[in-house]
């Protein structure tokens, strides 16, 4: 009797693994073909990358300054001729992206709730807002940008509403999928105490979900801060805005200049960063 | 007084519960037994309206339970104190805060959001830890207390909602034996102290043989006995726990198993 319980174990293992053969082979077959055709599609070709290679390092070579150990002090100068103004404008940017990520945490956060189907019965509200969300993270940062600059004008205002909305698509979906994996059983003790949907939020969610949001939101701070230089490309404001100007003007050195202090200065937001989440999501005061 | 009257739950083609009739007066502590899946869960659900019926009524002393919406049927959850098996705590928040779960329907939107209890509240809920021996715990943990504890815990957290009812699902199912009797004690004396009505639903007849005036007996979705414990024969222990449960008469607690 318990070769037959074996034997039929055995039938629907291998027919298991035979259909997962099948979705495997399927799904191969599917992105190779999809990687072909893009590759045709967006003229991804080894002889343009091959002409294509110097002139990129060339340009870079371009930007670098000539710097002599004799004049070290004065060539550095003269490189970050305008450090304390792109510093500002460095600061400006991390503003942007400070701004922007806090608006569009607020509204991920407000909104992930009602885009979580384990949440929310009723599907016209969990369907809206997930489309909802969905339609702020398609649209581009910087075509938001665009807009915004249109409507509002030059400068920071248009680079922190565009980004608020992108982080609120990106982050509103991320946490709702945390919500959705809020186990039911804190939820029931909560529900059984006669608690409204939002005590039920408060009491049987957020406790559970909160570190998981403080990490994604800290990420995308990170994230946010290199949008916010780029954004400046449309006349969106901060640092972007001053580099969209050194390039099309070829001043060479100061693209150089601008590019490595902003490297540097997102380098230690991602450190600083990293180390805030670390010391947060093992604390025991998120509540 | 609560009655139920020809209560059903379906879940597709299965039958939670088949029509049950019921009637339990102020202050009994009912234990409800049965197998696992014969329904027992399911009734005390549908009684918080966790679960709801696809048949019948739940009447409470004239008010008709089953047809409560929105903040009338969170006051009746009130009133409805539910117990579960796994405790239900909220593990990242504190005992205390656990508790005032049990306050939530009292106190004020805001003050909920930001946890800032009133001081009476948190001195209810310390007083009603007290009596479950836990008030020393109230600032650790929900995760860090044993299973025992953390039911103590739950119970403190039915006992502020100020209930009427507290409905206990298979409170010491997950607990070893010394930690069940304290769980049994507690909700006796509740019974007791406080003349609330228990329905407690167990596996093992004879917990219910020790703390119940009444048990009633479901299988498969129906009730199959109502009575004092006395009148429990081996013909309907038979009937309640099916044919293949053979229990011995030295040893009714293996019904459990």
């Amino acid at each position: 009797m318990s070769s037959d319980a074996v034997r039929l174990f055995e039938t629907r293992r291998a027919e298991q693994i035979a259909a997962r053969r099948r979705q495997t082979a399927l799904f191969g077959v599917v992105f190779l073909a999809a990687f072909a055709v893009s590759v045709v599609v967006g003229e991804v070709s080894l002889e343009r990358l091959a002409t294509g290679l110097p002139r990129f390092f060339a340009y870079i070579e371009r930007t670098l300054p000539t710097l002599s150990l004799a004049t070290l002090g004065a060539d550095l100068g003269r490189w970050f001729w305008n450090f304390e103004g792109w510093l500002r404008l460095l600061f400006d940017t991390i503003l942007i992206a400070f701004v922007a990520t806090t608006l569009g945490v607020i509204g991920g956060f407000l909104l992930s709730f009602a885009a979580a189907k384990n949440l929310v019965a009723n599907p016209w509200i969990h369907h809206g807002a997930r489309r909802f969300l969905e339609l702020m993270r398609t649209v581009p940062e910087l075509v938001f940008a665009l807009f915004f600059v249109f409507a509002f004008g030059l400068g920071p205002m248009a680079g922190v509403l565009a980004i608020a909305l992108h982080t609120l698509g990106v982050l509103g979906k991320l946490f709702a999928e945390i919500n959705e994996n809020v186990t039911a059983k804190s939820l029931d003790g909560v529900v059984a105490a006669g608690a409204s949907f939002d005590q039920v939020i408060r009491f049987g969610v957020v406790p559970q979900v909160l570190p998981g949001f403080v990490s994604y939101t800290l990420l995308r701070f990170e994230i946010n801060v290199r949008s916010a230089s780029v954004i400046g490309f449309v006349g969106a404001g901060g640092i972007g805005q001053e580099l969209m100007f050194v390039i099309n003007q070829f001043i060479y050195t100061d693209i150089s200049a601008i590019l490595l202090m902003l490297i540097v200065t997102v380098a230690l937001i991602d450190l600083g960063c990293e180390k805030l989440r670390h010391r947060l999501i093992g604390q025991e005061s998120l509540k | 007084m609560l009655e139920i009257r020809d209560l059903g739950r379906t879940y597709g083609p299965v039958t939670a519960l088949a029509g049950l009739d019921l009637t339990v007066r102020k202050g009994e502590f009912v234990g409800i037994i049965g197998r696992s899946g014969a329904g027992k869960s399911t009734l005390l659900r549908l009684i918080n309206r966790l679960v709801e019926p696809t048949s019948g009524r739940i009447v409470f002393d004239g008010l008709d339970v089953t047809a409560l919406r929105g903040a009338e049927l969170r006051a009746w959850r009130r009133r409805a104190a539910m117990i579960f098996q796994q405790f239900h705590l909220i593990d990242r928040l504190d005992v205390i805060t656990n508790v005032l779960v049990g306050r939530l329907s009292q106190v004020g939107r805001l003050r909920t959001w930001l946890l800032a209890f009133p001081p009476a509240e948190r001195a209810m809920a310390v007083e009603a830890l007290e009596r479950l021996d836990m008030a020393e715990r109230a600032l650790q943990r929900a995760d860090r207390l044993s299973g025992g504890q953390q039911q103590r815990v739950a119970i403190a957290r039915a006992l502020v909602q100020e209930p009427d009812l507290i409905l206990a699902d298979e409170p010491i199912a997950s607990l070893d034996p010394l930690s069940a009797r304290q769980v049994m004690e507690a909700l006796a004396r509740i019974n007791r102290e406080d003349g609330l009505t228990v329905l407690c639903n167990l596996h093992a007849l004879d917990v219910a043989r020790t703390y119940c005036s009444r048990v009633v007996g479901i299988a498969e979705g129906r009730l199959v006995f109502d009575g004092p414990v006395t009148g429990l024969d081996e013909a309907t222990i038979r009937r309640i726990y099916g044919d293949e449960a053979a229990i011995p008469k030295d040893a009714p607690q293996d019904a459990a198993a």
